[in-house]
């Protein structure tokens, strides 16, 4: 049976390679998968895990990860924010039909046509060290008992500074924790705006073995807002790019001839039964031409 | 390819008596120097002289026959005009033969041969007659019946002009005819289209040969072989406005 | 196992090869000079037609590929030899040397005819040929050789970056040979008559001139040397003499065989595009293969490290 007996054309990646498009994807965008405060700008070796990016990415300048603001300090009358990061390390992916990756039993056992993800997640927090109280509480006492640009007690030393622009006090150490996090997913097609895109859509994920429950639930739901809004739409891959651009050719000569040539998934089921498919460890992608003349 | 500039010789075809007082296309005049000296000639049109220069003929002249272009002189001319103490010099041997003939155009000449330090002594003066010795050949190109004349005794003889075999055509072929006194020898030729009769002058002569009969085989010339054919357009002409 | 299959289906296959097929074009003009004649061709044809076939030897069949001749002249010039009356010598008795007479020519030069006339209808050529797919590195580092033999054959624009490169391969071509209609004589032979007779005026001059020449055919005949077969005269000349068969033979293989991908991968492969500053992702490609099946092309590559 051929490849092609129900489509133009077909495009598989085995998981063994899409882990490796995945390292690549990690190594040149890392801001992806890197979250961190401005103080790391300059002290990139005190987050919790080096950051491995390709030579490209610095030579051009790309930042080694997105840049968030400080974790404010509540209730402080003075606002005061807290250097942190958010680390994605390692990511891999088993597609159905292998046992790479073993879920968690709340996730039960990979569906098929189901991919299962393994993401290990580190957050790090810096710390105030003792010192620093000392010097910032006076602050924050003068601050707390001020009455609007009136000075109170005579403290005409209370730094003039925006109310907005928080003290972010630099840290020697982050202290850090990892979670490893389960999830299941799957593929489908859709449009992003006229053009037609491989998707990677979440169907649940699990972080293990967190304590309180409810504390589990509540990272489990930042996290999945995190996938699905955040690095998921980012991952979406054109239809011409699974099958590699080989049509380029065929496209540009097609229109040079008068013909508009572009690609369509294999319609399902009257095709194809999957489309995606994900089985035998691969992802499959049927894919036909469309001609107009 | 690029093609060549080619006209056709129109005056080879136009019909005309060919007389040796005025040499014209088809027409040629050969002067026999049987002595040794310096000549000079004279070559007229319309009367006048367009061409001027001086035979040295010697014992052991280098040529025995020289066959001079009369349509070609004026351009000879007039590349020499401004050096004429060079001059135009023919070295021939006695008994050379010097031919005058006319390769192209409408124009008619006559020619003048004399001795440098005698100038009375004229060789020969084609205008008035052709001297005994030398000789007048016309090449004939229409089929039909020609009369040839001896205008000075009145003497007739007759060429009957074949057309051409297309199987079977040999060119460059003539026919000698003596001019002697008062009789063509013989007095009937019969030459095919193309060929030449050559009248040899045992007395002074002057020659006429005319189209008396068309051959009725031959069809009249047809507009178009008065066509230049084959031109390639010149430069465009600016006119003033 | 591989790290990504690409399948390509036969037909769409024959779809891309008809759209670079379609680009082929090849036009060409040359006139030799043989001294009283000139002989030459203006041509120009494309390709049309033709099936293709995979086929389970891992080879590709292209059969039948129609030459279609948008132009196909041939050029014919004569120079016509002089064409003079008179002349000839004729003896006199001593001591008066043999008399020449001069030659009075009809044209003031040797006039030049020249025909050219298009049998673009009339040739019908066929090209077949088994092939391999081969898949190629392109190199963008490395010059191209010089001359380079695909400057005037190639439609697939250069690469700006490296690009594995599929091509179809032809390892053996079969090519008709030029084989001119029987009418094509009786056309060269009319076309330079009338170019012959247009020169000269009717009627009695007529008759004279094509006897000093012997003919207009004879004419032609003696000048180009040419048997009583023109068509096959004109046929060997294409064939050999012109060797404009190798030279169309030797441009297709070039054009499908090294100078015109079928299909191309970069490499690397942009897999996500430079966004906000942020350079494209790109994968390395390695090992690619290519293989023909009897109903599809399968490429094979693996993701490098």
């Amino acid at each position: 049976m051929a490849f092609t007996d129900r489509s133009d054309l077909y495009a598989a990646v085995h998981e063994e390679g899409i882990n490796r498009v995945v390292r690549h994807i990690m190594q040149q965008r890392p801001s992806l998968f890197n979250y961190a405060t401005p103080f790391f700008l300059q002290n990139p070796g005190l987050l919790c895990v080096r950051i491995k990016a390709a030579p490209e990415v610095t030579a051009a300048g790309n930042p080694l990860f997105t840049v968030q603001t400080p974790l404010p300090v509540l209730a402080a009358a003075q606002p005061v924010g807290l250097n942190y990061c958010l680390q994605f390390t390692d990511l891999a992916i088993d597609f159905h039909d292998s046992d790479t990756i073993k879920l968690p039993p709340e996730l039960g056992t990979l569906p098929a046509q189901r991919l299962a993800l393994y993401m290990k997640g580190c957050f790090g927090l810096g710390c105030l060290p003792e010192g620093y109280y000392a010097d910032l509480i006076p602050l924050a006492e003068a601050v707390a008992v001020s009455r609007g640009d009136k000075p109170s007690f005579g403290l005409a030393d209370i730094p003039a500074r925006q109310e907005r622009d928080p003290i972010v006090p630099p840290v020697r150490e982050l202290t850090c924790f990892c979670l490893e996090l389960y999830a299941v997913l799957h593929f489908e097609w859709g449009f992003i705006g006229q053009d037609e895109y491989l998707k990677v859509r979440l169907d649940g994920l699990e972080i293990v073995d967190l304590k309180p429950v409810e504390m589990e639930n509540i990272l489990e739901c930042y996290a999945e807002a995190v996938l699905r809004l955040g690095i998921l739409p980012r991952l979406s891959i054109r239809i011409e790019k699974m099958v590699l651009d080989i049509t380029r050719l065929l496209r540009q000569q097609g229109l040079q001839a008068g013909q508009q040539i572009s690609l369509a998934p294999a319609p399902v089921p009257a095709a194809v039964p999957h489309n995606p498919a994900v089985e035998d460890d691969q992802l499959k992608a049927f894919v036909n031409l469309v001609i107009q003349p | 390819m690029h093609k060549k500039k080619v006209l056709l010789n129109r005056a080879m075809f136009s019909i005309r008596p060919y007389e040796s007082s005025a040499l014209t296309v088809l027409t040629t005049l050969f002067h026999h120097f049987t002595e040794a000296g310096n000549y000079e000639l004279f070559v007229r049109r319309g009367g006048a002289v367009i061409h001027r220069a001086a035979i040295q003929v010697g014992e052991k002249g280098a040529q025995q026959q020289l066959n001079l272009d009369l349509a070609a002189l004026r351009d000879t001319e007039a590349r020499e005009c401004c050096d004429k103490e060079a001059g135009t010099k023919y070295a021939l041997a006695v008994n050379s033969i010097m031919g005058f003939y006319v390769s192209q155009g409408t124009g008619a000449y006559s020619v003048e041969i004399a001795r440098t330090e005698h100038k009375e002594r004229r060789a020969l003066d084609s205008a008035a007659h052709v001297p005994p010795g030398d000789l007048f050949a016309v090449t004939l190109v229409r089929p039909g019946t020609y009369r040839a004349v001896n205008e000075e005794g009145g003497a007739e003889a007759l060429i009957r002009v074949k057309p051409p075999d297309r199987k079977d055509y040999r060119a460059g072929e003539a026919v000698l005819v003596t001019c002697g006194a008062g009789a063509f020898k013989p007095k009937r030729v019969e030459i095919t289209s193309g060929h030449s009769v050559v009248f040899r002058c045992e007395t002074p002569a002057r020659l006429r040969v005319e189209l008396v009969d068309a051959a009725e085989s031959a069809p009249r010339p047809r507009q178009e072989m008065r066509h230049t054919l084959r031109r390639s357009p010149g430069p465009p002409s600016h006119k003033a406005t | 196992m591989a790290h990504l299959t690409l399948a390509v289906s036969e037909a769409t296959f024959k779809r891309s090869f008809d759209l670079l097929k379609r680009n082929f074009t090849f036009q060409d003009s040359d006139l030799q000079d043989y001294g009283a004649f000139t002989l030459g061709y203006d041509v120009k044809m494309h390709l049309e037609g033709g099936s293709v076939d995979l086929r389970a030897d891992n080879t590709v069949q292209i059969k039948e590929l129609d030459i279609r001749w948008d132009r196909l002249k041939v050029i014919i010039g004569l120079d016509v030899p002089e064409i003079c009356v008179g002349g000839g010598c004729i003896n006199m008795p001593w001591p008066v040397p043999d008399i020449c007479l001069p030659k009075i020519c009809v044209f003031s030069g040797d006039p030049d005819v020249s025909i050219s006339p298009d049998f673009a209808s009339l040739v019908a050529q066929e090209i077949s040929f088994t092939g391999s797919l081969a898949a190629r590195y392109f190199d963008v580092t490395i010059p191209l050789p010089s001359p380079d033999p695909c400057q005037l054959l190639r439609v697939v624009p250069l690469p700006g970056n490296n690009q594995w490169q599929i091509f179809v391969d032809p390892q053996t071509m079969d090519l008709d040979l030029f084989d001119f209609p029987d009418i094509v004589g009786n056309l060269i032979e009319d076309a330079l008559t009338s170019a012959v007779t247009a020169l000269i005026p009717g009627g009695w001059v007529r008759d004279l001139i094509l006897a000093i020449i012997g003919g207009i055919a004879d004419l032609i005949r003696a000048i180009l040397d040419i048997p009583d077969d023109i068509e096959e005269w004109l046929s060997d000349l294409f064939n050999v003499s012109f060797g404009l068969l190798d030279f169309i033979g030797t441009l297709v293989l070039d054009f499908f065989a090294s100078c015109n991908p079928i299909y191309s991968i970069d490499d690397p492969f942009e897999i996500l595009p430079a966004a906000s500053g942020l350079i494209p992702v790109r994968i390395p490609i390695r090992n690619l293969s290519v293989r023909a099946h009897d109903l599809e092309m399968v490429i094979q590559t693996d993701v490098g490290a």
